[in-house]
């Protein structure tokens, strides 16, 4: 996918999450993308892989660096207990507007992931895209053994709230297979 | 010279540092043939024509970070400084041994983080390295290699290639090796986004040897507050993760946001000067037509046997002399030559067409031929939004909530578009008549 499409695709998701609740720190928006890739195979093509908090894209946080020099993207400031927040600006609102047709093909994934992770705080969506990660790209498929691995790679992540995370894996990627199906078949 | 202990330790004077110190199993490192290479590749390329202070290399940048990788090592291990909830997640920590043979691995990986640098550093890096290649993977390579292993094997303890390979490059540049907590956390030691060591020292390093003020920060205070910590909660209390990542007490934020504003002061006045910028490509096109199949080799025996100096010597006759593959470039780098710059990007333009730049270029090109325009976009990369900051309370708030500076940083990224030096006097006019235009290209003049 060209760079252009691949910026209109991550504005777009940051608006979907925020239009459905998500705080929408970079942690937020690095794991909603790596859910947009292997749940939906939307091709935006950030290479992942396992390091803070769970999978994460040096390439989508370059991306998010430039769209800030660039003057989309603008970080909000809250007091504690809340950390910075990422939203689109006013010429990232007109650049989503005038563009936001280039992707439309996109619309249905990106309010599928938005609608599952939107609500999910940081430590949630750790341990759903690690066992995310763990199942498509370690290739353990196993609800069990996703979750020992989970635990193996991210030691402060008990097995217990693993074993959560990779049966909501499990339920996401039916689910999606599920509305995909109907789709299609419509 | 000096014996502690029965140990052999050297001092080496350093300007920025004062001193930097080495036992004789880390002086055998400094020795070897790949990092007594480093003393013939310029830190900051042909920076020196802009600024001619800035002839300083590699080597001594290496030393530096070594000498930063050891202190910050120290002041976060310290029993008194680990948070009761983290020490559980580091056994590495309760044992001396195992304490003293991290310590050396994280000094020798930052000794070598830059083992692999091409000829002029970054300078034609990305172009000119076969796909998939990059220095990281080139000093990863050379720290592996059998000549290095032996050096390893020798030193008391004896230390894993691959620990000291995967702490140099960190999880970047090593996505094919898991790295657990511990090994993360001393690889953001050395490469860290917010204050890694090797930011530190060349931040200090080119500021000093350019000759400008602003790339300095109060690096002894920032290194005393560093801390292993939680992150700060994102969306509320109690929405945080407990991956353990670096941070700095409160007492050293103000020093943060002088390494930061050190940083985008180094960036907007040095690392992006336009005329940095265009003798980076004068020199990549004439290395293009220099090197064998336009590509520089990624054997280690190649690698190793090219430095700045041997490309100076071909440059400096190429460019003099003529008629040779690559003199074009070569004159305009040597005779100073070099394009200039004809439109960057500003605010008012921009705000008016953020394409503004490209269409200034395209329509250069259309005007005067692609072969007398150059075209620069460059952004700062890999900005970290915000650390974790330990309050007297010992609650971790987010830096940005507490500081004003760090929200009032611009990411530094400017377009440059730069014309043959003999048409731009006639294109300066050309553009100021054709510029609104150009812009604007549905209102007309």
């Amino acid at each position: 996918m060209d760079q252009f499409r691949r910026r209109v695709i991550l504005l777009s998701l940051i608006k979907a999450l925020r239009d459905k609740g998500s705080w929408c720190g970079e942690t937020h928006i690095q794991k909603a993308m790596f859910a947009l890739q292997k749940v939906t195979d939307t091709p935006v093509d950030y290479d992942f892989i396992l390091y803070k908090h769970g999978p994460f894209s040096f390439d989508l946080r370059d991306e998010i660096t430039e769209l800030r020099a660039d003057g989309y993207l603008t970080i909000e400031i809250n007091p504690y207990p809340y950390g910075p927040n990422l939203s689109l600006s006013d010429m990232g609102n007109r650049f989503y507007q005038q563009c936001h047709e280039a992707i439309r093909e996109y619309d249905s994934d990106l309010e599928f992931i938005s609608g599952k992770l939107a609500a999910k705080g940081v430590a949630a969506l750790e341990r759903l895209s690690t066992a995310l990660y763990v199942c498509k790209e370690e290739g353990i498929l196993d609800s069990e053994q996703c979750a020992v691995r989970v635990n193996e790679v991210k030691p402060h992540v008990p097995v217990n709230l693993a074993r959560d995370a990779a049966s909501d894996v499990e339920q996401m990627l039916a689910e999606y297979s599920r509305v995909r199906g109907r789709e299609l078949t419509l | 010279m000096e014996v502690l202990l029965g140990k052999i330790f050297h001092e080496i004077r350093d300007p920025i540092h004062t001193f930097i110190k080495l036992d004789d199993q880390e002086r055998a490192v400094l020795d070897s043939r790949p990092f007594q290479r480093l003393r013939c590749v310029h830190q900051l390329a042909l920076t020196y024509l802009v600024y001619p202070g800035a002839s300083h290399k590699r080597f001594e940048h290496s030393l530096g970070v070594m000498e930063l990788a050891g202190r910050v090592f120290d002041i976060v291990t310290h029993s008194n400084h680990l948070l009761p909830e983290l020490r559980d997640l580091f056994p590495q920590l309760n044992k001396d041994e195992e304490k003293a043979y991290w310590r050396k691995a994280l000094r020798m990986a930052a000794l070598c983080h830059d083992i692999g640098h091409l000829p002029f550093s970054h300078a034609a890096e990305k172009e000119l390295l076969p796909d998939g290649w990059d220095h990281e993977r080139l000093s990863r390579v050379i720290i592996m290699s059998e000549e290095m292993q032996q050096i390893w094997k020798n030193m008391t303890p004896p230390l894993r290639a691959e620990d000291i390979a995967k702490l140099a490059v960190g999880k970047r540049k090593a996505p094919d090796l898991l790295f657990n907590d511990w090994e993360t956390i001393l690889s953001e030691i050395i490469v860290g986004d917010a204050f890694g060591v090797d930011r530190m020292d060349y931040l200090l390093r080119d500021s000093y040897h350019i000759g400008v003020a602003y790339g300095r920060f109060d690096h002894y205070r920032l290194i005393d507050t560093m801390r292993i910590l939680t992150p700060p909660p994102s969306g509320g209390e109690q929405d945080k993760s407990l991956e353990p990542t670096l941070g700095v007490e409160a007492g050293g934020l103000q020093s943060a946001e002088a390494l930061l504003l050190a940083r985008y002061f180094m960036y907007s006045q040095v690392y992006f000067h336009p005329v940095r910028r265009i003798y980076d490509m004068h020199l990549k096109e004439y290395l293009a037509e220099m090197l064998p199949g336009g590509r520089f080799p990624t054997t280690i025996e190649r690698h190793l046997s090219m430095t700045d100096h041997e490309i100076l010597v071909d440059l400096r006759k190429t460019g003099l002399v003529g008629g040779m593959p690559g003199s074009v470039h070569a004159e305009r780098i040597i005779k100073r030559h070099h394009f200039k710059r004809l439109y960057e990007r500003n605010p008012t333009d921009y705000e008016k067409n953020q394409q503004s730049a490209v269409l200034i270029k395209e329509a250069a090109e259309k005007k005067y031929g692609t072969e007398n325009i150059r075209f620069d976009n460059p952004s700062q990369k890999g900005e970290s939004i915000d650390f974790p900051v330990l309050m007297k309370d010992l609650r971790v708030e987010s830096s940005r909530s507490l500081s004003q500076v760090l929200n009032q940083i611009p990411v530094v990224k400017t377009e440059y578009v730069f014309i043959h030096r003999d048409l731009e006097r006639e294109a300066s006019q050309w553009l100021n008549s054709e510029r609104s235009g150009i812009i604007n290209p549905g209102e007309g003049r």
